[in-house]
């Protein structure tokens, strides 16, 4: 199994997401592109890479914020959840339609951040439909060039 | 091409794209706030009475000291040295100081500049405090305006602004109206200045408040360190 290959690509979305931050604005609740890589990951990989991945971010974002704990983990354990859940019913292999597991699982746990922060910085209808929109932006221009790496991590079982 | 030229290709254009970011991020920054900025920067040349070349000037700690001397009653005022640094959870913000534990600095004291509010020590070790800046989402702090109306004022997602999580009465604001420290909570005295309105709406809470900005820039700061904490008899 690839594991080397997976720091420079985790790497690289912590810097994605380090020089997209300003340009997202509170959409990086929903479309931080270390979220959707590790979206991108959960979908169809093995459960060891996940657990690199997932705690690698984890144990980064834990030290040198003034974000709790719980704050930084619950994000990721949503992700991994909805989208083990939701990929019972919908193909993770299918281009767009892996989007539809994507995508809840990167707005609720959008929301739920959103929620742990201030429970007055809920949005309405709205703010949904703008979250649904900015995750979809993000994930539809990276997902394309993560399935582009796929042969680097040899073992994992990305579409052919 | 190759598959695994494909995917190099992948990684580079990637960086790439990150790169690009990097490099329209000043432009980013700077066009967001211009119009408030500058209703700001009016506000405070207007109402606070300050110079327009203290404004651009850095203060020394010995002016500083002698600024925030009258307000400091019950606390000490330490000077130190704030250093702006990107918080690894993508919508907090944070700073360091460059003094810590060895001072006696603890999480829950105050840290002002010469313009105001800053934010509140969050962490402390030797040689380093860690402070959570006014505008992170999860700052709150306890305010009055010029008539005394109380009211409790959060930091927003947006750089540089903050929100009105609640306010007795009145239940809404005018425009450019100044709010401050209440002194409640013995984190911050009474009268500091915290920021001002600049677009009053309703419901109050979808007002726009500026603060003393911007938070993110290395300078001088003074910590409010109380006077309990210091002699714990």
């Amino acid at each position: 199994m690839k594991m080397q290959v997976l720091v420079p690509l985790m790497a690289l979305s912590l810097l994605s997401s380090l020089a997209y931050s300003n340009v997202l604005g509170p959409g990086m609740l929903v479309a931080d592109p270390v979220f959707v890589f590790f979206a991108w990951i959960c979908l169809v990989d093995h459960w060891s890479r996940v657990a690199v991945v997932g705690g690698g971010f984890i144990l980064y974002r834990i030290w040198g914020t003034v974000a709790t704990p719980i704050e930084v983990a619950l994000p990721f354990l949503i992700i991994f959840f909805l989208i083990r859940v939701i990929r019972g019913g919908v193909s993770p292999y299918h281009p767009w339609r892996r989007l539809l597991i994507v995508l809840p699982a990167l707005v609720v746990a959008g929301w739920f951040s959103r929620n742990l922060l201030d429970l007055d910085l809920h949005r309405g209808p709205s703010g949904v439909f703008i979250d649904l929109l900015i995750a979809f932006i993000v994930s539809a221009a990276l997902f394309p060039l993560l399935d582009l790496t796929r042969p680097l991590l040899r073992s994992a079982r990305f579409p052919q | 091409m190759k598959p695994l030229q494909s995917a190099y290709w992948a990684i580079g254009c990637w960086l790439v794209l990150t790169l690009i970011a990097f490099g329209l991020d000043p432009l980013v920054r700077s066009g967001g706030h211009t119009q408030r900025q500058k209703q700001y920067v009016d506000h405070v040349i207007q109402d606070l009475g300050i110079q327009n070349f203290e404004l651009t000037a850095k203060l020394t700690r010995q002016q500083l000291l002698d600024m925030w001397l009258p307000l400091s009653s019950n606390f000490r005022l330490l000077p130190a040295s704030l250093t702006p640094v990107t918080d690894r959870s993508p919508v907090r913000r944070s700073a360091i100081l460059d003094r810590g534990e060895e001072v006696q600095l603890a999480p829950g004291m105050g840290v002002v500049s010469e313009l105001g509010v800053v934010g509140i020590i969050v962490d402390s070790g030797t040689g380093w405090s860690r402070v959570q800046l006014a505008d992170d989402p999860g700052f709150v702090i306890p305010f009055w305006d010029e008539d005394k109306s109380r009211g409790l004022l959060s930091g927003s997602l947006t750089k540089g602004e903050a929100r009105v999580k609640m306010r007795i009465d009145p239940l809404e604001f005018s425009k450019n109206e100044l709010l401050y420290t209440n002194g409640s909570g013995g984190v911050f005295p009474a009268n500091v200045y915290l920021g001002s309105v600049v677009e009053p709406r309703v419901p109050i809470r979808d007002s726009v408040i500026l603060l003393p900005g911007p938070l993110d820039v290395s300078r001088e700061v003074l910590i409010f360190v109380p006077v309990e904490a210091e002699n714990p008899k």
